[in-house]
């Protein structure tokens, strides 16, 4: 206690921002991770970035590829020195850059531990020495550690692999070892890059839903990168979409499905029909289909907006019923995927539209009918550069 | 207490364990320190010394008897023998790795001969098979010359000749070329001479109009390669230039450092660095060369080629692969064994008496002889173990310690003494730590100092090939596990680096126990080493012994490089062959 004292004494009085104090268990504030591409172009991988994630949170990082979240993830663990901010892990910091005394503590002395992408299992050690290593380094005692290793392994599922070497394993036995290897040290915050993409999606949904069973049970705070949206929703507590190294929306999974931040996000997670048009007043839009009745934010009434729907919320409805927001519509193509219909719907002058129907396909292609959609799962939001798009189809 | 439960809030002191602080970090500076210390130190005392003494020492230069004939030779012997190797090396590529010619282990073989076979061992052997009086090959070409009438007296072969000379140059100048367009051939994707082929051009047209000029920028480093080893190739122009009155660049220097007394080392040093600006020159147009050839070379594992049938000139082609390896390693190796064996040399092999004498000696009788191969032997395992180890803590502390130009610069430094001759550093380190206040002349740690500075540049790329194997994740899931640099590096790297290493040690041992140049420069009377006793029994004359000196020596490097090539072929990573 006395040999570290000094340290935690400078974690207590600078460790957060006066400003803001923050319970989190991990805080990240301003941090800014910039590369030096070959020919001297400079990148920034992560942007001035804040974000802070409470004990035992579950938070995925999600964004398409090369937006930063393995560079925040490194920088995390240690591995990646950011060119600026401030990262404060458990109370203590454990990286500053720009203001006061600079503060950057190697990997192996934060309270951390990682999976990685590529799992990095030694190829020269045993299943169980793999495991045993970071008990081994962490606390010494050979013996104990080889003890808590097998335990280790067998919550993993695979005690039986312990004397094998990793050349010996199929991928998804690689992987529970380096999970069991990123879970034995009972770190608080357990980083993991992609854990799961490289194995079939059989396997990949039966190790995910063990994860999430070991995260509840064991209780450490979990920072998860993916770019798999499916994945995402089902494991995180909190969501961070990131989007050119900042975070572009964050919330539940629930929050970032219905209520998308931006056209990007609702772009990124999930099939959105997107349709630009002007805010007439605070309930109305015009577009190219015609008016759409929508809750519009105070602050876009009278500038372009961008109308983003679920194809789920759609109703193909027959007759004519005087519900607003509804619209002629010819079935341009017609797919039955199992769980649901899918159609692809023209309306108005070329305007198509992706809409999900749960039961069996009733309408043709080519047929016509109606189409309609409740004004409150219209999301208003601002114009961004990739609204031009026009709804996607999957 | 691992992975049970935790209790659901966080405790009030952060279980955060105080920072180990290793002594890799420190001591791996001092490494690297002591490394930059001795590859740029003695350079610069050398350049230094020579102080306000440098308009002297020029002018003692300029006035040298018979310098300009000496350039001119130097000049002379590397033009035409590269062009030789040029020629043969790329023949040789072609026909390996294009043609039904190919013959697998040729491919493995031909790089290495020069280790298997040092070139002061290949240039005795020669000596011993092609001298005008007695070589083997002249009294063979004699004896059956006589049966049809003929009667020579003396000849017709004569080694020690602008001929001679040339030919030995060549066969020593090929593997650096063959070894370049070899790999450049092998990236080349078979499918545009195919198309070539497709598109009606014959096998020779194709060769001339596509492959050699696809792969050009590899036949002109492979050339500059051959180049900068022959300017700085000292025991092949000592043997046979001598005997010829011809001298070239590389002999003048040691010889004014040894042979005259008192030492001239002054003018050897500003001839060294004639040699050292020579050998930059090449060597910067060298990397040139190859930093265009990155963007020349197609990429992409090459999906194997249809081989092109030779028909009729597949033997005589096979046969050229093979004639080469047999005048490179064999007949003279054969050269060498038989003087062994022979009370004296002649030219006229006498089985009946034959002997093992002169082995008896060399290994036991002769105090000499004995302690060189002991101390060649015993300073190969030290510097070797010194050199790969030392490279591959740099190596890896750099990767982990250092960014961008200081990395550069301390992996550059490593390989610095492979751009200057084996002559110049020789000469740094007689210049520098020779004298006082060091007073190393003629000591043993002068000699392992210079080994390991001379191999650095082997042990050094081998180290750091064997680490960009090993690949960044490895390490870093080590640090997260909670293990500082030093143990990441003694329980991650160094252990999957091991069979990398494991090669480049058996590169370095085999050049340093066989090494000639540094030897015949540094070696004291009391410490002698291979290297220059060979050159001793040479002078002397003491032809059985010298050649069963060499006999030994080339019989260790062989087994050495074969072993390890044989480890490391069959090893590799391969975690599931271990046991379990
Ligand atoms: N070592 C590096 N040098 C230069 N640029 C880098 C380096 N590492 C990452 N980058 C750049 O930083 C950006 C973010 O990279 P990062 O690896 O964090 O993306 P990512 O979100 O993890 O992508 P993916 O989903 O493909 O893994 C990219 O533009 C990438 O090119
Ligand atoms: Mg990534």
């Amino acid at each position: 206690m006395t040999a570290r004292a000094p340290a935690r004494a400078t974690a207590e009085h600078t460790g957060t921002d006066p400003g803001e104090p923050s319970t989190a268990e991990i805080v990240v504030r301003g941090v800014t991770k910039t590369f030096t591409r070959r020919g001297g172009a400079d990148v920034p991988a992560v942007d001035d970035l804040d974000l802070d994630i409470g004990h035992g949170e579950f938070l995925v990082l999600l964004g398409p590829s090369g937006c930063g979240k393995t560079t925040l993830l490194r920088c995390l663990a240690g591995l990646e020195t950011p060119s600026r901010g401030e990262i404060t892990i458990g109370g203590r910091a454990v990286f500053r850059a720009g203001r006061g005394a600079r503060v950057d503590v190697a990997p192996e002395a934060r309270p951390v531990s990682m999976m990685f992408q590529s799992y990095a299992l030694w190829p020269h050690m045993t299943a169980l020495a793999n495991v045993a290593y970071p008990l081994e380094n962490r606390r010494g005692g050979r013996r104990e550690a080889r003890a808590a290793a097998d335990r280790a392994l067998a919550l993993v599922g695979v005690p039986e692999l312990a004397e094998q070497y990793p050349g010996q394993m199929s991928g998804g036995q690689q992987q529970r070892i380096a999970l069991a290897r990123a879970l034995v040290a009972g770190q608080d915050v357990v980083l993991f890059d992609e854990p799961l993409s490289n194995v079939d999606a059989k396997v990949r949904d039966q190790l995910r839903f063990e994860l999430l069973a070991l995260q509840r049970r064991l209780g450490f705070t979990a920072v998860y990168v993916t770019h798999d949206q499916h994945e995402a929703m089902s494991l995180a507590t909190r969501i961070a979409v990131l989007h050119a190294g900042r975070i572009e929306q964050l919330g539940t999974p629930e929050e970032i499905y219905n209520r998308p931040a931006s056209g990007y996000v609702a772009r990124f997670v999930g099939v959105s029909n997107e349709l630009t048009g002007q805010a007439l007043d605070p309930t109305t839009v015009q577009t190219d289909i015609g008016e759409v009745t929508a809750r519009v934010p105070t602050a876009l009434v009278g500038h372009p907006v961008l109308l983003a729907s679920r194809p789920e919320r759609w109703r193909i409805v027959t007759g004519t019923p005087d519900e607003p927001n509804t619209w002629p519509a010819t079935v341009d193509l017609a797919v039955f995927v199992g769980s649901r219909s899918e159609y692809m719907l023209g309306v108005g002058d070329g305007t198509r539209l992706a809409v999900w129907d749960s039961g069996a396909t009733s309408h043709t292609t080519g047929s016509r009918c109606r189409v309609t959609i409740d004004p409150a799962d219209v999301r208003v939001l601002p114009v961004d550069e990739g609204a031009d798009e026009g709804s996607s189809w999957s | 207490m691992v992975v049970t439960a935790r209790p659901a809030t966080p405790p009030a002191t952060p279980a955060v364990p105080p920072a180990r602080r290793g002594l890799f970090g420190p001591g791996s500076a001092l490494l690297v320190t002591a490394v930059v210390a001795l590859v740029l130190g003695p350079p610069m005392v050398m350049v230094a010394g020579l102080g306000s003494g440098v308009g002297q020492a020029v002018s003692a230069a300029v006035a040298l008897p018979g310098l300009g004939t000496m350039l001119l030779n130097t000049v002379i012997a590397l033009v035409i023998s590269t062009g030789c190797a040029v020629v043969l090396g790329c023949l040789f590529a072609w026909l390996d790795e294009r043609t039904d010619a190919h013959l697998g282990w040729v491919s493995r073989i031909l790089p290495v001969v020069p280790l298997l076979v040092p070139p002061i061992a290949g240039a005795i052997g020669w000596a011993l098979l092609a001298s005008p009086n007695a070589g083997f090959l002249n009294g063979a070409i004699r004896a059956a010359a006589g049966l049809v009438g003929i009667e020579i007296t003396s000849g017709p072969l004569d080694v020690f000749s602008w001929p001679g000379l040339v030919f030995v140059y060549t066969l020593y100048l090929v593997p650096h070329v063959y070894l370049t367009v070899a790999a450049a051939l092998r990236n080349l994707d078979p499918a545009m001479e195919e198309a070539a082929r497709v598109g009606g051009a014959g096998p020779a047209r194709v060769l001339r109009t596509v492959t050699l000029p696809s792969v050009r920028p590899a036949i002109l480093g492979g050339a500059l390669l051959a180049g900068v080893f022959g300017l700085a190739l000292y025991s092949v122009p000592v043997i046979l230039g001598t005997q010829a009155r011809i001298e070239v660049l590389a002999v003048t220097v040691v010889r004014l450092l040894t042979a005259e007394f008192p030492p001239r080392t002054d003018v050897a040093i500003v001839l060294g660095l004639v040699l050292f600006l020579a050998v930059t020159a090449l060597y910067l147009a060298q990397v040139a060369v190859l930093r265009r050839s990155r963007f020349a070379t197609i990429s992409g594992r090459a999906a194997r080629g249809t081989r092109l049938r030779l028909g009729r000139w597949r033997a005589p082609s096979r046969a050229l692969l093979l004639g080469y390896l047999l005048v490179t390693a064999v007949l003279p190796f054969l050269g060498l064994l038989v003087v062994s064996l022979q009370p004296f040399w002649s030219a006229n092999i006498r089985f009946s008496a034959l002997q093992l004498d002169a082995f008896s000696e060399v290994l036991v009788g002769r105090r000499l002889t004995r302690d060189a191969l002991v101390n060649s032997v015993l300073l190969g395992l030290v510097a070797a173990t010194a050199a790969v180890l030392g490279a591959a803590v740099i190596a890896y502390a750099a990767r982990t310690y250092l960014r961008g130009t200081l990395r550069t610069l301390v992996n550059g430094i490593t390989k610095l003494p492979g751009t200057m001759s084996h002559i110049v550093v020789a000469l740094a380190f007689v210049a520098a730590l020779a004298g006082p206040p060091f007073g190393l002349a003629g000591t043993v740690m002068l000699l392992f100092l210079a080994y390991v500075v001379l191999y650095l540049p082997q042990a050094s790329v081998s180290a750091e090939s064997a680490l960009a194997q090993v690949g960044d994740p490895l390490a870093e899931a080590s640090r997260v596990c909670g293990a500082p640099p030093g143990r990441t590096f003694r329980r991650v790297v160094l252990p999957l680096m091991t069979p990398g290493l494991a090669a480049g040690w058996a590169l370095v041992f085999v050049l340093v126990s066989g090494d000639i140049t540094a030897s015949v420069m540094l070696a004291g009377t009391t410490n002698p080493v291979v290297g220059s006793v060979t050159l001793d029994l040479w002078t002397n004359g003491t032809y059985p012994q010298l050649a069963a000196l060499s006999v030994v020596v080339t019989a260790v490097s062989a087994a050495v490089v074969l072993v390890s090539m044989r480890l490391t072929r069959g090893g590799g990573r391969a975690p599931s062959r271990r046991r379990g």
